[in-house]
């Protein structure tokens, strides 16, 4: 697993920024490197489909390459490209190709595009199901934090919110993933 | 610490290592594209401010080298035959013109 910022500090991630601003590739494609997991774990806590997720990550990261000037602070980069990930989520959600009935469609993806592994596809499906049960900032952190590895002190700069509320989130989001998945595993088992 | 970590691997884009570098390449390469693109502008916006500076200073320049070498004689000759200047000239003065003077000045903007 490559942690998200665990490569580089944020004066780094600036730099980047700032060499892929003037059509530098190998800075543009250390920062895909870098972030791209990131916006791919925002872009699932939002559309809870792997395929669909990753569609829109790979969008909401060309928008941003697009739209390098507009970063402000280059420092903050991470914050403002989940930003754009977060809304063009909710947009593709928003734009009826997604219906919230059918969010555990990825289980009716293409074998050639889905694991091999049924075990792993189930254990996706479950997790999947579990997470749509969880407000959206619990989604975000926690799939930021358990599966990117980014530290809370990461996920508040980049979330726009407290390390203190980052924890809190962490903390409720684990919580009601383990309930939702034992509820789940006892009521296969008991019938 | 993270002993409560939950097990999240099964969501984990790498899984599928060569599914996931795809993706990757492809970013990387739309993103090069649209950067291609989105400079244009960018270079044009960076060297758009210098660029209206010089010019405003050859525009100053120019019309200060106009200024300080042209011959006054034209100038006031111009001023002379300028029906305006002249109006402007006999109020100052408050002496009246001539009849020829009048018809001169006045008729003057008709003359070929």
């Amino acid at each position: 697993m490559l942690p998200a910022m665990a490569g580089g500090p944020a004066d780094d991630t600036a730099d980047l920024v700032r060499r892929a601003r003037q059509g530098d590739a190998p800075a543009l494609e250390a920062l895909a490197r870098r972030h791209l997991r990131a916006a791919h774990a925002v872009a699932l806590s939002v559309v809870r489909q792997v395929d669909l997720a990753e569609d829109v990550a790979q969008d909401a990261f060309v928008v941003a390459m697009e739209r390098l000037e507009d970063c402000r602070e280059p420092a903050r980069f991470a914050g403002w490209l989940l930003a754009i990930v977060r809304t063009r989520a909710l947009n593709r959600l928003q734009s009826g190709r997604v219906h919230e009935a059918g969010v555990l469609r990825l289980v009716d993806a293409a074998p050639s595009s889905a694991s091999p592994d049924d075990a792993r596809v189930d254990l996706r499906r479950r997790l999947l199901n579990a997470l749509a049960g969880l407000p959206q900032p619990q989604r975000e952190v926690v799939l930021l934090h358990d599966l990117e590895g980014w530290k809370h002190g990461e996920i508040a700069a980049a979330l726009g919110i407290s390390e203190v509320m980052s924890r809190q989130h962490l903390f409720q989001a684990r919580r009601t993933l383990r309930e939702r998945l034992a509820d789940e595993a006892e009521a296969e088992h008991g019938f | 610490m993270d002993s409560d970590k939950l097990d999240l691997s099964a969501l984990d884009p790498a899984g599928d290592p060569a599914r996931w570098e795809a993706l990757v390449r492809r970013t990387v390469a739309r993103s090069i594209a649209v950067r291609r693109r989105a400079s244009i502008p960018a270079l044009v916006a960076r060297w758009a401010r210098p660029a209206l500076a010089a010019a405003a200073s050859l525009a100053l320049v120019s019309w200060g080298t106009v200024y300080f070498t042209a011959p006054p004689a034209a100038s006031s000759s111009q001023s002379a035959s300028d029906p305006a200047s002249a109006l402007v000239r006999w109020a100052e003065t408050g002496k009246l013109p001539d009849t020829a003077s009048l018809l001169n000045t006045l008729g003057g903007g008709h003359e070929r």
